[in-house]
């Protein structure tokens, strides 16, 4: 649909989640893109194929996974905004990459379009990559921002979005989508870029050519003690400390004086937030909780929700057997009880409806 | 899944226009200042096969992509019609491609069924692609949920910049499948 709506005049423009994400990263000035086709990410390399070309930026469709992610860190490292996008098993191939271009403190952002697993799985929409993307996913301690868009219109912001807070956080950045929202159809404003930052920090680090100045070095390698891994360690956690402190995006609806919190985000939020419209709750409040960055969690604000409204229990709704709702458990562990916070979710490619939820809401709250 | 909200299901094999159909509907609800939500069937589908396409049209937020039970369909071929004719909700409007879809097929109580000379009417137009906009056309007499010139302006950017000389043939067919009804 994409040609159809370039240079529209219209505010609202019409397009697919995956495709969105292409548009952003255009406007961002994303310089280069390395991928390999896989469904239901297919239509961001489709997209981007056209719109690179006629940017006269790179457009390069490797030969597979692991390529595209090497070619990224060469990129990140020549101090380009580079981008890849991938679904869970492509995504998984990249995990050694991912690591060294956390490890040598390199800006890029990543598209996962989660699709159900393990293995091959299957095509359908899925959040069973949770742990994956939120603990860093690859070897070594290194955690990967990841923010988590709902609609099309996130994808479109949260997009340009990572591409400033890897280069402000010096990181990769991933976009936490899934096969439902990549595929979505719907409009939204396609606004200039908006840079998150006033000023970002020069990339000084950056392999540039060295001519009449002291060589940069990026690597991942540190053999020797004095060679200072630790310190690398110490001072990723220093900087992701940071980021928690910082960055904790997330959408209240209703939560306030709730007996019902509903915690969900990406499809699976708005599937939610359906059911939770629909339902009455025979005199009882429903709402939901929406983290919109899966990693730095929300934790603070959930828990400031949890403290305000006694006797509140919480639905975790996944895409997944159960991967966030640890982290909810980890939030609330010293203000709610293990037993007040339940869980709806199944992995495989399953999704939810909004009669399945509405269904849950009301055993819920009879209990 | 709110009372508001049209909830449409398309639904024919791979190739006879299922997505375009749904985009063209999508395109309508940008002109006619409406929200909507389109989902397709993605994947493994393929020249044949089955294709559905499942749009949300609210003037309010839409939330749920996910529809299961469509108030208003237009099927296009039989196998879709046994398919999904039990998860379209009672007193929802049908419109049915009676070309190829069996009437010995279409006795379902309590849905208004449609049916609409679709193939047979776009190969007398000369061009057998074009059953989709006849029967959209069709649907929209119907129903009224958008405004006919909404869709002839979602046409219109569905395919006037890049394949023009198809925008005047699905005009017409659009007019046609209109005045059927």
């Amino acid at each position: 649909m994409a040609e159809n709506n370039i240079g529209s005049d219209s505010k609202r423009v019409l397009l697919k989640g995956n495709e969105a994400v292409g548009e952003a990263a255009i406007k961002a000035g994303c310089q280069c893109y390395f991928a390999y086709p896989i469904t239901p990410q297919t239509e961001t390399p489709e997209y981007l194929s056209r719109r690179m070309e006629t940017e006269n930026r790179v457009f390069l469709q490797a030969e597979s996974e692991v390529a595209a992610i090497n070619m990224v860190f060469g990129a990140a490292a020549a101090g380009a905004r580079v981008m890849t996008s991938s679904s869970s098993p492509g995504i998984s191939l990249k995990q050694e990459g991912i690591s060294y271009i956390a490890g040598a403190e390199l800006p890029c952002v990543i598209i996962n379009v989660v699709r159900g697993g393990p293995g091959l799985g299957n095509i359908e929409a899925s959040q069973a990559d949770y742990f994956q993307t939120t603990r860093g996913g690859g070897h070594g301690d290194y955690r990967c921002i990841a923010l988590a868009p709902n609609s099309v219109q996130e994808c479109y912001d949260m997009t340009m979005n990572a591409f400033d807070l890897a280069d402000y956080y010096r990181m990769p950045v991933f976009i936490q989508s899934d096969g439902i929202i990549g595929q979505l159809v719907e409009p939204f404003e396609m606004h200039p870029y908006k840079p998150m930052f006033e000023k970002l920090p020069p990339k000084t680090w950056a392999l540039t050519g060295c001519a009449g100045r002291k060589p940069n070095v990026v690597r991942t390698l540190y053999m020797t003690p004095a060679d200072g891994l630790e310190q690398l360690n110490r001072k990723l956690e220093q900087k992701y400390k940071k980021i928690q402190s910082e960055l904790r995006w997330f959408e209240n609806y209703n939560c306030d004086g709730a007996d019902l919190i509903i915690i969900a985000y990406g499809a699976t939020s708005r599937i939610a937030k359906s059911a939770i419209k629909k339902h009455n709750g025979n005199g009882k409040k429903v709402g939901l909780f929406r983290p919109r960055t899966i990693w730095p969690w929300p934790d603070v604000e959930l828990v400031e929700i949890a403290k305000k409204n006694k006797n509140v229990k919480f639905l975790v709704i996944e895409m997944s057997m159960g991967q966030m709702l640890e982290d909810v458990q980890l939030a609330l562990m010293d203000i709610v009880l293990k037993k007040d916070i339940l869980f709806y979710g199944m992995g495989g490619g399953w999704n939810p409806t909004p009669e399945s939820i509405y269904d849950k809401i009301s055993e819920t709250l009879k209990k | 899944m709110s009372d508001k909200e049209t909830n449409i299901l398309i639904a024919g094999f791979g190739g006879q226009g299922v997505i375009l159909a749904g985009n063209v509907l999508a395109y309508a609800c940008i002109d006619a200042g409406k929200n909507v939500c389109a989902m397709a069937s993605y994947g493994a589908e393929v020249r044949g096969g089955t294709a559905k396409a499942l749009i949300s049209i609210s003037d309010e937020e839409i939330d749920s992509p996910i529809i299961t039970r469509p108030n208003l369909a237009m099927i296009m071929n039989a196998p879709s019609y046994i398919k999904y004719i039990d998860t379209i909700l009672p007193g929802s409007v049908v419109i049915i491609n009676s070309s190829i879809i069996e009437t010995s097929l279409t006795k379902k109580s309590g849905l208004d069924i449609v049916g609409v000379d679709a193939t047979n009417l776009a190969i007398r137009m000369g061009n057998i692609k074009v059953a989709n906009i006849i029967m959209l056309g069709a649907m929209l007499k119907k129903t009224g949920i958008l405004q006919p010139q909404a869709v002839v302006d979602g046409m219109k950017r569905a395919f006037y910049k890049t394949k023009r000389g198809l925008y005047y043939i699905n005009e017409s067919a659009f007019r046609m499948g209109f005045e059927l009804i």
